[in-house]
């Protein structure tokens, strides 16, 4: 039963640092769909994490090891997320369109009064 | 007649305004890996027609504008500097982790040989051999100090060496940056100020890599380029070195204008290369010295606490080191107990045959002397070797974090490019909306990943 636990932690742990590696991936490379499908698959993962103690002795080390990388991908993530984002905010300004997108993603052009075409 | 003539105008002009889009399209697909090179495109506009009666005079080529994005290569050049420090430190660093040796086999396999060979006179205090066998390890050990304290040092040399043929780089690529200014602004605009441009790009972006540099447009459509604290390395077509003076160690201090600029400069190669210098590798300096000095200060008082052979009390050890600063250089055997192995004082009494300083030198080895009495001596070389493999590592996982900023802001260039001003601001949107839904959840993993270390490590 023990290391079941053991198994099954170490499982859900695996699961949680490849779907962070995934979501940062997608940011490294700019790919859209990558990072949309990171959202599911980090809600699934976080779903699996076993909230109450076990033994987890035999396979102790290993989980360790998957924590760390899980942690080092995390900290790849709010990296490029943060870069993203300084990247977009940046872009968006400079257009005078800041504001002018709307959650869905969609114009909102009546927020957008100052909207500049500076580019030839 | 004129009406005829009119139209066959319009035609050509057209003609000649698509054969430039061509024309335009045949460089871009050309340039299509050259460094620096901009996205060029062909800027058209309707020629107005001449009366009232005339449906407009077709249309003709205005311009030829490169896609530079200005706010992406300022992006560039931001993190591009500090890929380049953390590329630095990372190679500095490598070379200080091979000169540490490997565990087991260098300073602290020293020690316990050191340590053991006191035990083995522990053992038989009388005999000439167990002594001869203190004064060999102890030799050994005090070289192993001499050859850690000369490997530090030359790394430390070897960084400033990179310093002075970064800062000939530097100035190499500011003058090519001055003259293609001074081209930009005889150019007058158009296709060849553009290609300058792009020359110019590239040169930036190689300067960014070595050093962290502010660019602002000038009025002839060129760059001024600032370094440090906005001294100036490119104004127009004049470039303004880096000047190169020694200290009273030899080492490269660097000033410009006549003003020191050695502490200013962070970033890029060049700022890692003096940060490794004058920071990171004087710190181990520090350590190691601490480390042989509180060496030779325990061994020397409990070896001048017993007896030799004779029955005379001990003299020094290691020759007596005045302060902590090149200890580790300094160490070595007393040159008149290195001759004589009866002058060692493994004896606890004055009858110079008991074992019992010999066991009080041999316990050293688990005293705990450094740091405020929290470690022993191969704890401080444990604790030293450390903290270089996490610095070393933490350099190249910075460098390969900040090579991926890199690259994602190209990647993002990519995927945005070639579309509409509007599909554009959509596009990063969306990215932008994405990763929030995705950092919405890492607060959460956060703390889980915090949680679960805390239960599977006291678990």
């Amino acid at each position: 039963m023990s290391s079941e636990y053991g198994r099954t932690l170490l499982s859900a742990v695996t699961q949680l640092r490849a779907a962070l590696e995934r979501a940062g991936d997608g940011l490294a490379g700019a790919r859209l769909d990558a990072v949309l499908d990171s959202e599911i698959a980090l809600a699934a993962a976080l779903a699996v994490l076993p909230a109450e103690r076990g033994n987890v002795d035999e396979v102790r080390d290993q989980v360790l090891h998957e924590l760390a990388q899980a942690r080092s991908a995390l900290t790849r993530c709010r990296r490029l997320g943060g870069a993203l984002s300084e990247m977009v905010r940046a872009s968006l300004g400079a257009q005078g369109v800041l504001n002018a997108y709307g959650a869905d993603g969609l114009q909102h052009a009546n927020d957008a009064p100052g909207a500049l075409e500076a580019r030839g | 007649m004129s009406d005829l003539f009119t139209s066959l105008s319009i035609a050509a002009r057209a003609l000649a305004a698509q054969q430039t889009g061509l024309d335009v399209v045949g460089q871009n697909i050309a340039n299509v890996n050259t460094a620096g090179y901009a996205r060029r495109q062909v800027n058209l506009a309707a020629v107005p027609p001449r009366d009232r009666f005339s449906a407009g005079g077709g249309v003709e080529v205005t311009s030829i504008t490169s896609t530079r994005d200005a706010l992406l290569e300022r992006r560039l050049r931001l993190e591009t500097p500090a890929e380049g420090r953390e590329a630095a430190l990372a190679d500095s660093l490598s070379v200080v982790e091979s000169a540490l040796g490997d565990a087991g086999s260098s300073i602290d396999g020293n020690l316990t040989e050191f340590f053991d060979a006191w035990s083995t006179l522990a053992e038989d205090p009388t005999s000439a051999t167990a002594r001869q066998g203190v004064l060999i390890k102890g030799q050994a050990l005090a070289r192993g100090f001499n050859d850690m304290a000369d490997g530090l040092e030359s790394a430390r040399r070897d960084a400033d060496g990179n310093v002075r043929g970064l800062v000939d780089q530097i100035d190499e690529l500011a003058r090519q940056i001055a003259s293609l200014n001074a081209a930009i602004g005889r150019s007058g605009g158009g296709s060849m100020a553009l290609s300058f441009k792009d020359q110019q790009a590239e040169a930036i972006k190689q300067l960014s890599e070595l050093i962290d540099v502010d660019a602002i447009e000038n009025s002839t459509g060129g760059v001024d380029l600032s370094i440090a604290n906005g001294r100036a390395l490119v104004i127009g077509a004049n470039a303004y070195s880096i000047d190169v003076t020694s200290d009273a160690r030899g080492f490269a201090q660097l000033s410009s204008g006549g003003m020191q600029v050695t502490s200013e400069i962070t970033g890029g190669r060049l700022g890692g290369m003096l940060h490794a210098r004058d920071v990171v590798i004087p710190d181990y300096q520090d350590s190691l010295d601490g480390l042989a000095f509180a060496l030779a200060s325990q061994v020397n008082t409990q070896h001048a606490a017993g007896y030799d052979h004779s029955g005379t009390q001990g003299g020094a050890f290691f020759t007596p080191l005045a302060s902590q600063a090149g200890a580790a250089a300094a160490l070595q055997l007393d040159p008149t107990l290195a001759v004589d192995p009866g002058l060692v004082a493994a004896a606890g009494t004055s009858t110079g045959a008991d074992n019992g300083n010999a066991r009080a030198l041999a316990e050293l080895r688990n005293a705990r002397v450094l740091d405020g009495g929290t470690a022993t001596l191969t704890d401080g070389w444990a604790r030293l070797t450390y903290r270089v493999g996490q610095d070393s590592s933490t350099a190249q996982a910075e460098q390969k974090n900040r090579q991926e900023i890199v690259s994602q802001i190209d990647a993002l260039r990519e995927s945005v490019s070639g579309v509409s001003l509007d599909e554009e601001a959509m596009m990063m949107m969306k990215f932008q909306r994405a990763y929030e839904a995705n950092a919405r959840y890492f607060t959460t993993v956060d703390t889980a990943i915090d949680t679960l270390m805390q239960m599977v490590v006291t678990g």
